[in-house]
């Protein structure tokens, strides 16, 4: 057990030695490393966004957004802390700032809208069984009514502590929110989803 | 529900949306932005500081010409006032600062034309002779200077 977590804590150290270099190759204006951040990262920046704005066309944009942020800002990354650290925060913020301009732009819009299409194939396993498909398609329609009665911030916490798997932390870092907050914010996510889940089971 | 179903839902929602669909297109579209415009940053903080600058600028000037466009009561002056004010204190100003000869003070009535030169300048110039004048006659008066001998 005590090994395991050693050959972790050496695997956090080299990734985080590994995105130090990446940060100040970024910086320098290396356009091959901003390729590989992209590569490394793309996942993560665009499946947070997807969450929080419930929208996949935005959450591209959104991605496209943070890297060209990553770009110009690498050179006041800190180092010590960790870099999809950072990538989270950038993503968040951004995401804040879409929510709000979506609310100047279209005040009576609801995100139930988003959903009219469906749930593009795309987005789902690449390998998954029909039944599977009903399931994560009555999933994400349950999660998109739920999230519309949630704030962004409270969004921002369900979908860094529940589905990313962070720490109250590192949410805290990411977010400047404080622990109590968090806990707050989760609070209220989660009875929204259960809520809305009872209802449509 | 159960705390097993919101477990269940969670892991649900977290296989959906995990990979970037389009991330070349994405990659592609960010290095050509990063390309057009390397120093975007340089530009952008230029822009926003060229913007803040006219901002300021634009409400400097405003409180500057408020002194100008109100009085000291607050009411607004009256068109005429607001007329007459610059050009009576323009010409006395000239006439009282500026160092001019007898030539210049001619040169400046034929320029100005009839009815400016009329109205301010042969005051002053009439208030310079007299003050020439009595300076003259003063000092005639006082002992040390008198040009008269004592015989």
């Amino acid at each position: 057990m005590k090994q395991d977590r050693h050959i972790s804590d050496n695997a956090a150290d080299v990734q985080q030695i590994r995105d130090n270099v990446l940060a100040r190759s970024v910086a320098d204006g290396d356009e091959e490393a901003l390729r590989s951040v992209i590569r490394n990262y793309g996942d993560l920046v665009f499946r947070t966004a997807f969450k929080i704005v419930c929208d996949e066309s935005e959450a591209e944009d959104i991605a496209q957004e943070v890297f060209i942020r990553v770009w110009r800002k690498a050179a006041s990354y800190d180092g010590r802390r960790p870099f999809a650290s950072w990538i989270y925060r950038i993503t968040c913020n951004l995401c804040i700032d879409f929510i709000r301009r979506r609310r100047i732009t279209h005040p009576f819009s609801r995100l139930e809208l988003s959903d009219a299409g469906g749930l593009p194939d795309r987005l789902l396993p690449v390998e998954i069984s029909p039944e599977d498909r009903v399931i994560l398609q009555e999933t994400w329609s349950t999660f998109i009514a739920a999230a519309s009665r949630l704030t962004p911030k409270q969004r921002i916490t369900f979908v860094l502590k529940e589905l990313e798997g962070l720490g109250t932390d590192e949410v805290s870092a990411i977010t400047g929110m404080t622990p109590d907050r968090i806990k707050s914010n989760l609070y209220h996510a989660r009875k929204a989803i259960r809520e809305m889940v009872s209802r449509q089971f | 529900m159960m705390n097993g179903e919101y477990e269940k839902f969670a892991g649900n929602l977290n296989r959906i949306g995990r990979e970037l669909p389009s991330k070349e297109l994405i990659e592609a579209s960010v290095m050509s932005r990063i390309s057009v415009c390397g120093h975007e940053k340089d530009v952008q903080g230029n822009g926003r500081c060229a913007v803040i600058s006219m901002i300021a600028a634009a409400v400097l000037t405003f409180v500057l010409m408020l002194p100008a466009a109100f009085s000291g009561d607050g009411k607004q002056k009256k068109q005429s006032e607001c007329d007459a004010a610059p050009m009576a204190a323009d010409f006395s100003d000239m006439a009282a600062h500026a160092d001019l000869s007898d030539s210049d003070v001619a040169a400046q009535k034929v320029t100005d034309g009839p009815s400016i030169s009329h109205r301010r300048l042969p005051r002053q110039y009439e208030g310079y002779l007299a003050s020439l004048q009595r300076k003259a006659a003063a000092e005639k008066l006082l002992p040390g200077n008198s040009c008269l001998s004592p015989d």
